[in-house]
């Protein structure tokens, strides 16, 4: 139906955060009425292809996801008979699936610059929206080039200098940018170790490179250090260009994850309290454990707010929006957010690239508010089929109920 | 932003005179909490503005057995919730005091302007030419107004036949009072 007024705008998981909701709440439906736990309904129509082209995942570990998150969240002890609990402040417990591409591809590149002094400068023509791209772009080349991660600089975002690199949507920064780091900086490596053979006269598997230092193995004493080899070597700059390779024809690329949700709804007032929420996910290798939790915190929180509190509120007669301030438009605060675990089920998808890993930023949000809203239904027995589930909606479907 | 006169008067009788009797022309001013949102969005545009602060004797809180409990109106939202007299014997008051707006607005807004606080009505504080705005339509009555807590026995009161509602208004949190 078209109306006369401004436009929907999705943010994190444009369609999917939405469809999670539906889907998921279907889902639930679909056992209760084959009078199923949810969790073994899921597993047993467990999908091992990807049913829509019928071709091998590269990896997809959501069974594991299901099995450790459900055994962190105690969900054999926390999920009951809808509504059962006796009192007016009921508790409930649901979960929530969640798929997304997040991947990467190319084309994505990245200019590595080793200065006479050792210092490096790495240039990627993408962007740190809060995901932490400065900080893996770094972390990586310290790893491989066996460097502190202060001797490394890097310069994001201005295109007219670095090399070109993905926008940041679809959760691909860091499966596109990473690999091209790594690539980059092995490129790097290989060079100052050619380099160094062909100085100390030897073969470059004689080579031994450590902590920017390339050595003899046959004599310890004949080193390298990078200032020294840029010195024989008559150059002030070494500059490489690394690139993400391309994906593997043949497979789906998905991340995939579960979450958990437990929840108090105080059927006097409709106020629901999230009290617990485990996040199980398989996103291929975790660059940096805390900035995968700031992902997964931030992204569960806003999935919170979608599921009980964000709304647009919009005039019905004139079409005019009204939440247009952080009064009327309510986002969680700390006094909103429940005690949040984060269990990582991957390791590192090989067949992806050279870092083996999978974007977190949307999928650590889509299925937040689908977990809550199959929990609400799980305290009360009545299924609320919107988001936001405000305090009037829960009231009006119990009095309804008792209608 | 209209220029304003900005007075700072020290006695009642100064500020008093200084308000005149108009709310078009002079706007009296203590926490500011609700003033300086009213004027950024140019919801008021008063000529003066009449500091308080500097008014002796407003902000004390007075108990005894016999007279009960006596607020001075520049007496400061969290300096309520510091008070074990009503902690004791107003634990509602008590209660609302320490859950309104957030800590930095209870320790700015002082209980008279809480009192006087405009309508926190999303319609009033937009752009409708509501009622309360020389308009001649409240756009709750037959709007969105679910968050528009002044309803009884089904029956909706607006906020514009309340010319007295007040209360304390905050994210989360809104407790009214008629008088």
């Amino acid at each position: 139906m078209h109306i006369n007024a401004g436009k929907n705008r999705p943010f994190r998981a444009p369609g999917h955060v939405q469809g999670c909701f539906a889907l998921e709440s279907i889902l639930d439906e679909a056992a209760e009425k084959l009078n199923m736990d949810p969790l073994e309904f899921r597993l047993k129509n467990y999908a091992e292809l990807d049913p829509v082209d019928n071709i091998p995942y590269t990896s997809k570990l959501l069974k594991q996801a299901y099995l450790k998150g459900a055994e962190k969240f105690q969900w054999k002890d926390k999920w009951k008979q809808a509504g059962s609990d006796p009192g007016p402040l009921k508790r409930g417990a649901g979960l929530a699936s969640q798929i997304w591409w997040g991947g990467g591809s190319p084309p994505a590149y990245v200019t590595l610059k080793l200065n006479s002094d050792g210092s490096i400068q790495i240039h990627a023509g993408t962007q740190d929206i809060g995901g932490g791209t400065y900080t893996f772009i770094a972390q990586i080349a310290a790893e491989v080039l066996e460097i502190p991660m202060e001797k490394i600089d890097v310069i994001l975002g201005d295109t007219a200098i670095c090399p070109y690199g993905p926008s940041s949507g679809g959760s691909t920064t860091a499966p596109s940018v990473s690999p091209a780091v790594r690539d980059a900086a092995e490129q790097m490596k290989l060079k100052l170790v050619a380099a160094a053979a062909a100085i100390l006269a030897i073969p470059e598997i004689q080579i031994e490179y450590k902590q920017g230092v390339c050595s003899d193995r046959k004599n310890a004493e004949k080193k390298l250090q990078i200032p020294e080899i840029l010195e024989k070597m008559d150059e002030k700059i070494l500059i490489v260009t690394g690139a993400r390779e391309a994906n593997k024809e043949g497979y789906a690329i998905n991340s995939f994850g579960v979450q958990f949700a437990e929840v108090e709804v105080d059927t006097l007032t409709g106020k629901v309290k999230v009290l617990k929420i485990v996040a199980a996910h398989d996103i291929g290798r975790v660059l940096n454990r805390k900035l995968l939790e700031n992902q997964f915190h931030g992204g569960i929180i806003q999935g919170l707010g979608f599921a009980l509190t964000e709304e647009r509120i919009m005039d019905r007669n004139t079409g005019k929006v009204l939440t247009t301030n952080l009064h009327d438009y309510k986002i969680p605060t700390a006094m909103d957010t429940p005690d949040i675990d984060i269990v990582i089920v991957s390791e590192g998808d090989a067949l992806i690239s050279n870092t083996g890993v999978k974007g977190t930023g949307e999928p650590a949000m889509i299925p937040t508010a689908g977990a809550i809203a199959n929990a609400v239904y799980n305290a009360l027995g009545v299924r609320i089929k919107s988001l936001p589930i405000t305090p009037d909606k829960i009231l009006t479907a119990l009095y309804s109920q008792h209608q | 932003m209209k220029r304003f006169e900005y007075i700072q008067p020290e006695k009642l009788s100064e500020a008093s005179l200084a308000l005149g009797k108009s709310w078009e022309e002079a706007l009296p001013y203590a926490g500011g909490t609700d003033l300086y949102g009213m004027l950024k969005h140019e919801l008021v545009q008063p000529d003066k503005i009449v500091n308080l602060k500097k008014l002796p004797g407003m902000d004390k809180i007075e108990y005894s057995q016999k007279s009960g409990l006596k607020i001075g109106a520049l007496v400061k939202i969290s300096q309520l919730v510091k008070q074990d007299v009503i902690k004791e014997k107003y634990p509602v008051l008590h209660q609302a005091a320490a859950q309104v707006a957030s800590p930095q607005l209870r320790n700015m807004g002082t209980i008279g302007g809480n009192l006087c606080q405009r309508p926190r009505c999303w319609y009033f504080r937009s752009e409708f030419q509501c009622l309360r705005k020389s308009g001649d339509i409240c756009y709750a009555v037959d709007g969105e107004n679910k968050y528009h807590c002044i309803i009884w026995r089904r029956a909706l009161f607006h906020c514009s036949s309340l010319r007295y509602c007040s209360g304390f208004t905050g994210p989360g949190c809104t407790i009214n009072r008629r008088k």
